[in-house]
């Protein structure tokens, strides 16, 4: 199986380049897998779990992330996130900060396709809460 | 002739003047490395962004439905000119050189008629341009409680200027802030920001390389990617500036701090000398004066 180079960045730093065989991200519409030569791709992300297989017989690395993008092109895959947490640091209290910030955001803003937007997150970051 | 305890007083008070810029010169040195550093890892994330935004840029390239942060609301009528500086004074000609580029510009767009209205951000900034542009300052941020800049801080900023836009307040806007070339050279820039500047070398380049930007999949649909990635790039943008700007500002006081210094030392050495000699004059003064009286008996 062939591999493609995944970069995975935030706006803090640059966590994460190697060349991977496999890659679940949470698409906000709903979770795939891309896997080399994968066609070329622009998705944004809602709040979950993003796995990357080095090696299909190897555990996944597993980070949490919130808001992004994946782009991938001529398997060149990119993850742009606006914050990751590596899963094992992840706790109940990281969640429950991510959620108040959305929900402040949706309290403030008048835009009502944007409010819906962020609903729907805090949704499944609560849902996400009941796992950890 | 200049009296001696003058003089000590004087030598004194540049010795003290000489330890707190030196102490300034080690602080500046410690604190850019730091946001050199910090500058340095957000930059992945600021190319990586703009690759996308390019392959974004080039497949909807023409459409007349494009957003409107993208493509300008086809007016040029009023300006918002976002003014990054520094806090703190002490870093040489840091802050004056931006805000002169930025009055600059200011002076330019009010010849032409247009409107122009300052957002600040720094506090030295908005004292500058007060003085001359006050009325047109709408907003001032300060960032002097901030220790390292975060996303958050730049994210706050990029969604004050979206809902600005989105009001209809201004139909273009330009960032003002320095880039950071090295400790010695720091060089005021404006960027636009709203509507994208659309680098056409660049973009054609592109396509040659790279034949599958046509065909690009959506998820969900393109607008609604647009609509997202836009706002993040402003935002990526603003922040990008901010961290230039926090390792400009470091570096300007580092080299400032660092001539106070050595101009201290030069004047301490002509004090001392001065001091040396008056004391010398003195002593001959005396010694003449004892002889001359020793004779007259």
């Amino acid at each position: 199986m062939g591999k493609l180079k995944l970069d995975f960045v935030t706006p803090e730093r640059l966590l994460y380049s190697k060349d991977v065989e496999q890659v679940i991200v949470p698409g906000s519409e709903g979770e795939f897998t891309i896997l080399s030569d994968h066609s070329p791709i622009i998705s944004s992300l809602k709040p979950g779990y993003i796995k990357i297989y080095e090696d299909l017989s190897d555990e996944p690395t597993i980070y949490f992330v919130t808001d992004g993008f994946v782009d991938m092109d001529s398997n060149q895959l990119t993850i742009l996130a606006q914050s990751a947490i590596e899963k094992g640091q992840l706790t109940a209290k990281n969640l429950e900060d991510i959620i108040n910030t959305y929900q402040s955001e949706a309290n403030t803003t008048e835009n009502e396709a944007k409010k819906n937007k962020l609903n729907l997150k805090i949704d499944t970051v609560k849902a996400l809460q009941v796992e950890v | 002739m200049p009296n001696l305890k003058e003089l000590k007083n004087r030598q004194v008070s540049v010795k003290a003047t000489q330890k707190i810029t030196r102490a300034m010169q080690m602080v500046a040195a410690a604190k850019l490395n730091k946001a050199q550093e910090s500058a340095q890892s957000a930059r992945p994330y600021a190319s990586k962004i703009s690759t996308v935004m390019a392959n974004l840029l080039s497949s909807i390239d023409g459409s007349s439905n494009a957003p409107e942060l993208m493509i300008g609301n086809g007016k040029s009528d009023t300006y918002l000119l976002v003014v990054a500086t520094a806090d703190r004074g002490l870093c040489g000609a840091f802050n004056s050189n931006i805000v002169k580029l930025a009055t600059q510009e200011i002076n330019e767009l009010i010849k032409q008629g247009k409107q122009v209205k300052i957002i600040c951000i720094g506090k030295k900034g908005y004292d500058l341009i007060r003085r001359s542009h006050e009325e047109k300052i709408i907003d001032f941020i300060s960032l002097k409680e901030v220790k390292s800049i975060a996303y958050s801080d730049a994210e706050g900023i990029g969604n004050n200027i979206v809902t600005r836009f989105e009001e209809g307040e201004f139909d273009i806007c330009k960032l003002y802030y320095s880039s950071f070339k090295s400790v010695i050279s720091q060089i005021p820039h404006a960027q636009q920001l709203i509507p994208l500047p659309i680098d056409n070398e660049i973009d054609s380049n592109d396509l040659d390389t790279n034949s599958s930007l046509a065909i690009y999949d959506y998820e969900p649909e393109e607008s609604d990617v647009m609509e997202d990635l836009l706002p993040l790039n402003l935002n990526i943008q603003v922040f990008q500036g901010l961290l230039e700007n926090a390792a400009s500002e470091q570096g300007s006081r580092m080299s400032a701090m660092d001539n106070a210094t050595r101009n201290a030392g030069e004047m301490i050495n002509k004090l001392t000398l001065q001091y040396n000699r008056t004391r010398q004059a003195i002593i001959t003064k005396e010694l003449i004066e004892i002889i001359s009286g020793a004779e007259a008996l």
